[in-house]
């Protein structure tokens, strides 16, 4: 791949904080998703049609978002192709396996209950995510980068005291929904743990007015 | 500290987000280790893309970078072993002092006990007068440079630091000081440093090598003492220097250099061929004479020690400056200005091709 390629192509730092956040939500899901909804995507073929398009769609949008948005650099873009493939990957396992109506239990269960979050939570993921890269200041970023810092390590670092807030708000949002929807104390009680621990990890590098 | 080469570098800066105006081409640069070499040049000079490129913020088109040999090139800026400080240097919000210096060391998942004492010393070093459990985001200016600098040396066998004139929106007074701060620090822990700058002051007080960039390419390398005295190109003679180097058309004819219908040298012929020229002289080597290239005094004010005296030459071109000592006739007396001839200097297509016989 030549030189000016590289260089256009771009980075995939906008991916980082999405995936992360794709993470958090399979999490909630491993837990929640599978009791509360064992039938999967609707199987009607118009649906798997449209899903497949808009999952697919979304997926390359990211990428070629976080290709057009970014400066260059050799190993943002490994990290720009591995992100891309990987939420290329996950939405449409989901949409694909729903009208099969595999078992609510067990690695079928969760890869509905995985491809039905992201794909409900991706536009909004995305949002967060570009907000998150916006937050931090290009030169900020490039003196981080100098500092031996990885993306993930800036993200941590850097981005994620900034998000804090905003992200505690939406995980706290979604660990709520799969509290009312899981259908027995189990699902109820680990959801309130995970809820708790999330917000306790959280918020533990900071003080609560610094959040909002 | 590394022994930094360039290699027919090359580097157009058309990519998006990309800092740099300018870029330059078939570069090539040998920078021994521990010392602080400056990168000196306007905005269009390409300073600023080779900067970027060393920081690995900018991949260049052609060429290599190599720290002690090894390919650096297409290595992403956390795997350069570089460190970076940034014009109006970066702290990190949301972090302590002590959290920003140990930043790069963390990085390097060094133990957190290595890590204190590493932050303690640097700090000693560098003379940080704040305590270390302060919030970043209280930092005043001075303050952030000296915590940027403590990161900056707090890693252990970094093949170079960058500095982009981290200095610069400091007030005069506290950039010298902080100048000579970085001196002392280099003294007692010399890395390579490459020094990068539009501001001639700040290379010329700190470096011991400077490299004058001027449209994409390296016009002179040397001295600060060097590129002040003998210039090998009118844009070294503009940058460095106050005021600023006369630079006057004039004309070689047979070996001999002419102002209009006025001769230049007392004696002797230079070897280079018939054509327009310019000459190049700073202010301190121009003199009033009884005899010489006639003009006529536009203004005169004080400068230091010296007057600093405007004259139009009836030659035409733009006036010349002059640094004379003693009384000064009023504006508008006619005088005669001569050029001390082994500071005169003859440039071609702004390369310097002759010196004056003397």
């Amino acid at each position: 791949m030549s030189r000016t390629l590289l260089r256009h192509l771009g980075s995939s730092r906008l991916l980082v904080a999405p995936l992360l956040l794709c993470g958090l939500g399979l999490l909630s899901d491993l837990i929640a998703g599978v009791w509360s909804r064992p039938d999967g995507l609707n199987s009607s073929t118009l649906l798997f049609l449209l899903g497949l398009f808009i999952s697919v769609s979304l997926s390359f949008g990211v990428g070629i978002l976080g290709a057009l948005a970014l400066p260059a650099g050799v190993a943002r873009t490994r990290w720009l192709m591995v992100g891309s493939l990987l939420v290329a990957a996950l939405v449409p396992i989901g949409v694909l396996a729903g009208p099969w109506h595999l078992p609510s239990v067990g690695l079928a269960g969760i890869i509905i209950a995985v491809g039905n979050d992201v794909l409900r939570w991706m536009p909004l993921v995305m949002l967060v995510g570009y907000v998150a890269r916006l937050s931090i200041p290009r030169r900020v970023y490039r003196s981080a980068e100098s500092d031996e810092a990885e993306p993930i390590a800036i993200l941590y670092s850097l981005v994620w005291p900034t998000m804090r807030g905003p992200l505690v708000f939406l995980l706290a949002i979604r660990m709520l929904a799969a509290l009312v929807e899981a259908p027995n104390w189990i699902g109820m009680a680990i959801c309130s743990v995970l809820c708790a621990a999330a917000l306790w990890v959280l918020g533990r590098k900071g003080s609560w007015e610094r959040w909002f | 500290m590394a022994r930094v080469v360039l290699k027919s570098l090359s580097y157009e800066p058309t990519s998006h987000g990309a800092l740099a105006t300018a870029g330059f081409s078939n570069l090539s640069l040998d920078l021994a280790d521990g010392r602080i070499y400056g990168l000196l040049g306007d905005q269009d000079s390409g300073a600023r893309a080779l900067f970027d490129v060393l920081a690995g913020h900018a991949i260049p088109d052609e060429g290599q970078v190599l720290f002690n040999g090894l390919d650096a090139t297409l290595r992403e800026p956390f795997h350069r072993n570089v460190a970076v400080v940034e014009r109006d240097p970066v702290v990190y919000p949301f972090m302590t002092v002590f959290d920003n210096i140990a930043f790069p060391l963390r990085n390097r998942q060094i133990k957190p006990g290595d890590v204190t004492l590493r932050v303690r010393e640097v700090s000693d070093y560098v003379r940080l007068t704040v305590a270390e459990t302060t919030s970043a985001e209280r930092l005043t200016g001075p303050q952030r440079v000296h915590v940027a600098l403590a990161r900056a040396y707090t890693r252990e066998n970094l093949n170079a630091i960058l500095f982009d004139d981290p200095f610069g929106a400091c007030d005069p007074a506290t950039r010298s000081e902080l100048q000579l701060g970085l001196r002392r620090i280099h003294d007692e822990m010399p890395e390579t440093i490459i020094y990068h700058s539009e501001d001639p002051s700040a290379v010329l007080s700190v470096c011991d090598e400077i490299c004058v960039m001027h449209k994409g390419r390296i016009v002179q390398r040397g001295t600060p003492f060097a590129l002040f005295d003998r210039p090998e190109h009118l844009a070294v003679g503009e940058l460095i220097g106050a005021p600023q180097i006369n630079v006057l058309d004039a004309r070689i004819e047979m070996g001999t250099v002419w102002l209009g219908p006025y001769l230049v040298q007392a004696e002797g012929a230079i070897s280079a061929p018939d054509g327009p020229a310019k000459i190049g002289i700073r202010p301190d080597h121009v003199s009033l004479a009884s005899e010489g290239v006639p003009g006529f005094i536009l203004s005169a004010h004080p400068f230091g020690r010296h007057m600093e005296v405007h004259i139009q030459l009836k030659s035409g071109g733009p006036s010349i400056c002059a640094l004379v000592e003693g009384a000064v006739p009023e504006p508008g007396s006619a005088v005669h200005v001569a050029f001390q001839a082994d500071h005169t200097r003859v440039y071609r297509g702004g390369t310097l091709i002759s010196e004056l016989p003397s």
